[in-house]
């Protein structure tokens, strides 16, 4: 219990920290928001009128402390660039939570991938005696790992979109005109994503299965007669998938708070991209927004991990 | 299934990957200096009839969309590449031996804020915060530098710290301490030199993601503006030709790929030689 008030006093006061950095670093830059929405036509009046309106002429502690309550009470703000219609601007609520799904979606998608595909790998290869399978396989997931996100999706593009013609490139479609579209142009971005992360995790997990089956519960079980695939299965595995949690939670970390590459790669309108275009744009209080999105899906799934770590291994417990 | 061995050692053999890396990492090398120098071609000059040519035996990569000569742009743009990557591994790399070497050293309050910071940071996908920073900063080749090597700094600091903390209470540490050897002389005269081992492995690493964030910050068109070539934008460039001419794209993308994986395989080298 005092573990869990511990690691969630400091979640809140990471995020705090980070609310703050991100607040401050956005305020000392130069160049005036309020010059760059409204043009060089634009009247004193009119620039005095929107810098009250987006709250821009108090201190900069007044407007965090601000900020920071409207951010408590999930009011995020209104976007600089962005506007629902004519006279209004867009909240930046609105504006995130219609980018949410892709991200979450591809993320799903691609985190599954490779579960599915990298465990079962990583096993085989661990158990495996063929020096020429071994040595393949080294090959092949050095090399996914080297192949930056872009170029990978530029060859998945390539082979699925215009080689074999399973899906159209660039042409996104939305989830709230057809489900079943977007998932299947989903499935190549996420290929793309996991292609890498298969590599990896076959990797971890086959030099932590190696390094389980030099143990002493090996080699007992072993002289207890348990036959080779009982001892990987029953003993080994089990012991082996451990750090594989903690490398698959980080992968997923980073999935979710934003694919920025393959987003933008396949036109995908997800967080990643939302973040360029506002940096790009210095539309600050989306920036903001999303940095705070992002540590926080990040310290939370960290979070999860150490539980599930605990619930997994009973020696962690009792520490 | 047999997968028990003994726990025997598997034969030593010859160090595959120290030379097939070296000898990648070195050929990538001779041709990116080659290439700051002296490239077949012009890398601006432009040229209508050129547009869109196939490999050929003049332009071993093609031509892309301005009939520029592939196989040039990227020679240039690998050695960009290379200088921002070493300079990006300079900053972090001495950043995190100074700010490791105190905090694992001395621990206390300065190794508390310092590594919750750290934290912090790392959580964060390195080529995110690069464009944080840059949006704060601006655009530009210095600003790129400048930008990844504080993003890359939090896990060379972990790194450090690690081992810091690992020699400091060591027989001839503390007996440096008893003679009244000073700090600074303990912290890199004798902590220093025997954490190169480890540290080396970590600044290829270093090396590797440095190319690949670097990359992608140009193709995201926000790291070396045009007209100066990166492998990065590019690859770009190439996407929207993608099915008028596939072999714009691979160049870059497969000297990357090279470049990363050899130096991949050097690392993995170095680390065996030192077993």
């Amino acid at each position: 219990m005092k573990y869990f008030i511990q690691k969630i006093a400091t979640l809140i006061i990471t995020l705090l920290l980070v609310s703050i950095l991100a607040f401050l670093a956005f305020q000392i830059i130069p160049g005036d928001v309020v010059n760059s929405i409204l043009g060089t036509e634009a009247t004193p009046e009119m620039e005095e009128a929107l810098r009250a309106e987006l709250g821009l002429d108090k201190p900069p502690v007044q407007r965090y402390l601000a900020w920071g309550k409207d951010v408590l009470r999930g009011d995020f703000g209104v976007s600089y660039r962005y506007s629902k219609n004519m006279n209004e601007m867009m909240p930046v609520k609105e504006l995130i939570g219609d980018k949410l799904p892709v991200t979450l979606w591809l993320a799903l998608l691609s985190v599954g991938i490779t579960v599915i595909v990298a465990i079962p790998l990583g096993v085989l290869w661990a158990g495996t005696k063929n020096k020429f399978l071994d040595g393949f396989l080294n090959v092949l997931t050095q090399t996914s790992m080297a192949i930056p996100a872009f170029f990978l999706g530029i060859l998945v593009t390539y082979l699925f979109g215009i080689a074999l013609k399973m899906f159209a490139p660039g042409a996104y479609v939305s989830y709230k005109t057809d489900f079943g579209g977007f998932i299947h142009y989903l499935i190549f971005p996420a290929i793309a994503i996991a292609i890498p992360k298969i590599g990896m995790t076959a990797r971890f997990l086959r030099n932590s299965t190696l390094t389980e089956l030099k143990s002493d519960y090996v080699r007992t079980a072993k002289s207890k007669g348990v036959s080779d695939t009982g001892i990987l299965f029953k003993h080994v595995l089990r012991n082996a998938m451990l750090p594989v949690v903690t490398f698959l939670g980080m992968i997923i970390a980073e999935v979710v708070a934003g694919s920025i590459v393959v987003e933008q790669v396949f036109s995908l309108p997800g967080i990643g991209r939302l973040l360029i275009s506002s940096i790009s744009t210095r539309d600050f209080p989306v920036v903001e927004i999303l940095i705070l999105y992002i540590t926080f899906v990040v310290i939370v799934v960290y979070f999860v991990v150490d539980v599930l770590y605990r619930i997994l291994d009973p020696r962690i417990r009792q520490k | 299934m047999k997968v028990f061995n003994n726990g025997k050692a598997p034969d030593r053999k010859l160090n595959i990957y120290l030379i097939v890396g070296a000898v990648m990492t070195g050929l990538v090398l001779i041709w990116a200096v080659v290439g700051i120098f002296w490239t077949p071609y012009s890398t601006t000059q432009m040229s209508a009839s050129l547009r869109f040519h196939a490999p050929t035996w003049s332009h071993p990569f093609g031509t892309d969309n301005f009939g520029r000569d592939i196989f040039s742009r990227v020679m240039k743009a690998v050695g960009t590449s290379a200088i921002i990557s070493i300079l990006v591994v300079a900053i972090s790399a001495v950043l995190g031996i100074l700010l490791g070497a105190i905090t694992g050293y001395f621990g206390g309050i300065v190794d508390a804020v310092v590594m919750r910071v750290v934290d912090a940071v790392n959580g964060f996908p390195s080529i995110l915060l690069a464009l944080v920073i840059i949006s704060l900063l601006g655009k530009g080749r210095q600003n790129v530098v400048l930008a990844l090597g504080m993003a890359f700094t939090p896990s060379f600091v972990r790194i450090v710290r690690g081992e810091f903390i690992r020699l400091r209470d060591a027989d001839y540490i503390v007996r440096a301490r008893l003679m009244g050897v000073n700090k600074p002389r303990i912290l890199f005269v004798h902590i220093l030199p025997n954490i190169f081992s480890t540290f080396w492995v970590s600044v290829m690493i270093g090396f590797n993601n440095a190319i690949l964030a670097e990359s992608g910050l140009s193709y995201l068109g926000i790291g070396v503006q045009a007209p100066d070539a990166t492998l990065g934008s590019m690859l770009s460039d190439a996407q929207g030709y993608l099915a008028k001419s596939p072999w714009f794209a691979l160049a870059p993308g497969l000297t990357i790929v090279w470049t990363v994986l050899g130096a991949a395989m050097l690392s993995e080298g170095i680390g065996k030689l030192k077993k």
